[in-house]
């Protein structure tokens, strides 16, 4: 008892001492929460700062690094300046300097050329069931790489088509050199190479090499097209009433609404102009001067090769898939170069 | 006495960042509205370069220009109309923590967006859109204001 009574006695006086020292006097202890408050909220503001910078920091490094090997990574293309066409069975990957210019062509250049006053050198038809690849509509084209009328037709093709989608791994090589019509004409190969579009799908098959050796099967469907509406490749009879010339190649098919089989006449002066090698001293400089003269057909060089047709060919390829694409994108179907061969192409009377 | 100095009350007066964020919505939904209608009209042409590097037609026309069937434009479109709500003085004041980090997040989902159509136009396309390149800078401009602003934001209750 006399424990309890010390312990409420004077044992409890140094407690209530020492919490008052601890915890100090109101105003003090308002003091020190706040400067702790403060002192937490600066820690708390100094790691949200970090977080911040370490945000935005990540962003731009990652746009930094796509950008310098972007940069960087172009500076090993090969130069154009290499030789390097072979039989066709393996030809190597076109050069930037022959792909960019063929599918960046400035669309003021599309609609000062227009269809340079040709006539329609497609057919059109009717009644057929449309062709598609699932949803999207299909444009087929077979070809040969030994072919001088296929050599320029693809470049007319490829800068088309870039302007509804795009190539990769395009190829380089020339046409044949014992071709009297025209030989060792510069131009692309299809051979495994891709195309990808949101608006359509397109199939080219190269049937055969430089040299005339079997190069890709052509498949079945792809086959009946060719014989439905080119003709028989083995009786030389060319397919009434689609084909009024002879069976042939390239043979090109828009969604079963517009064919065509072999190049047109207005190609003749870049027949002339090409065949021999073209303007350069290799097949990669030729490529690059006439991939240039596309671009820009203003030059003398350009006027020389004959370039205003390849690109008013470019236009009538560029209607076409307009035709069967629901006209889309509008700002390529919509344009006057295109309108024109448009133009033409609602006047023909269909066949079929 | 209290010793509680209270939680920091959300702003009357739209701040400094809120006006910016505002603007960097409204510009980046006006530049979106004219790719939308370049897209799918053919009443108004697309003004730019079409020279080499600089090719916008090659661009807004490749097959990277449609995700998941939505044309690039529209899906632009649609994250500034959202952004520009969620920046309205009305909504950036709301003390809800739900509110910002839907924005926080959609800033974060367009700045990664943006950084895949950059992969595309320089590694696949071979080419640059400048007016896709000015949405793309506004993106990155309201990514910052955001994720700066998120401390300040991040204090607010649910």
């Amino acid at each position: 008892m006399a424990k309890t009574k010390s312990n409420r006695g004077p044992a409890s006086r140094p407690q209530a001492a020492s919490s008052a020292r601890r915890l100090g006097s109101p105003a003090q202890q308002v003091s020190q929460s706040a400067g702790a408050r403060r002192r937490r909220s600066a820690a708390t503001k100094r790691r949200s700062n970090r977080t911040t910078f370490s945000a935005i920091g990540i962003v731009i490094v990652i746009a930094a690094v796509f950008v310098v090997i972007a940069v960087t990574g172009g500076s090993k293309t090969p130069t154009p300046s290499a030789n390097v066409v072979t039989s066709g069975q393996d030809p190597v990957l076109a050069a930037p300097q022959m792909v960019d210019p063929v599918t960046s062509i400035p669309l003021s250049v599309y609609n000062a050329v227009g269809v340079y006053s040709q006539t329609l050198p497609q057919t059109v038809i009717k009644g057929q069931t449309p062709l598609k690849s699932g949803t999207l509509p299909r444009a087929v084209y077979v070809g040969a790489e030994y072919c001088p009328y296929c050599a320029m037709t693809r470049w007319s093709l490829i800068a088309a088509f870039s302007r509804f989608g795009t190539f990769s791994k395009l190829k380089m090589t020339s046409s044949s050199s014992t071709d009297a019509a025209g030989p060792n004409i510069p131009t692309f190969s299809f051979l495994r190479s891709t195309y990808s579009s949101p608006y359509l799908v397109f199939t080219p098959y190269e049937s055969l090499d430089r040299n005339q050796n079997a190069l890709q099967t052509v498949p079945a469907d792809v086959g009946a097209l060719y014989t439905k509406y080119d003709g028989n490749q083995q009786t030389g009879v060319a397919a009434a009433p689609f084909n009024p010339t002879g069976v042939g190649i390239p043979f090109l098919d828009f969604g079963n609404v517009v064919v065509s089989s072999g190049a047109p006449g207005f190609l003749d002066p870049v027949l002339a102009a090409l065949a021999g090698g073209g303007p350069g001293s290799t097949t990669a400089a030729a490529s690059a001067i006439i991939a240039s003269s596309m671009h820009n057909p203003s030059t003398a060089e350009a006027s020389a090769i004959g370039a205003k047709y390849l690109i008013a060919f470019a236009n009538y390829f560029s209607a076409d898939i307009c035709t069967i694409d629901g006209s889309k994108p509008a700002s390529v179907c919509g344009s006057s170069g295109v309108k024109a061969a448009l133009a033409q192409i609602k006047a023909a009377k269909p066949v079929g | 006495m209290s010793l509680d100095v209270g939680e920091p009350e959300a702003p009357t007066r739209p701040s400094a960042r809120n006006w910016a964020l505002l603007g960097c919505c409204g510009a980046g939904l006006g530049v979106s509205i004219y790719l939308t209608l370049t897209h799918y009209t053919k009443v108004v042409a697309l003004v730019c370069s079409n020279n080499g590097a600089i090719n916008c037609e090659k661009v807004t026309t490749s097959p990277q220009s449609v995700v998941f069937g939505i044309p690039v434009a529209v899906l632009g479109l649609l994250f500034f109309v959202s952004m520009l709500v969620l920046a309205l003085p009305r909504v950036y004041q709301r003390p809800e923590l739900s509110i910002a980090r839907l924005r926080l997040a959609s800033s974060v989902v367009g700045i990664g967006f943006v950084l895949y159509l950059l992969y595309c136009e320089l590694f696949i396309i071979h080419a640059i859109c400048l007016w896709c390149s000015s949405v793309h800078i506004l993106t990155f401009i309201i990514f910052c204001l955001v994720v700066s602003g998120w401390p300040e934001v991040s204090r607010y209750d649910e």
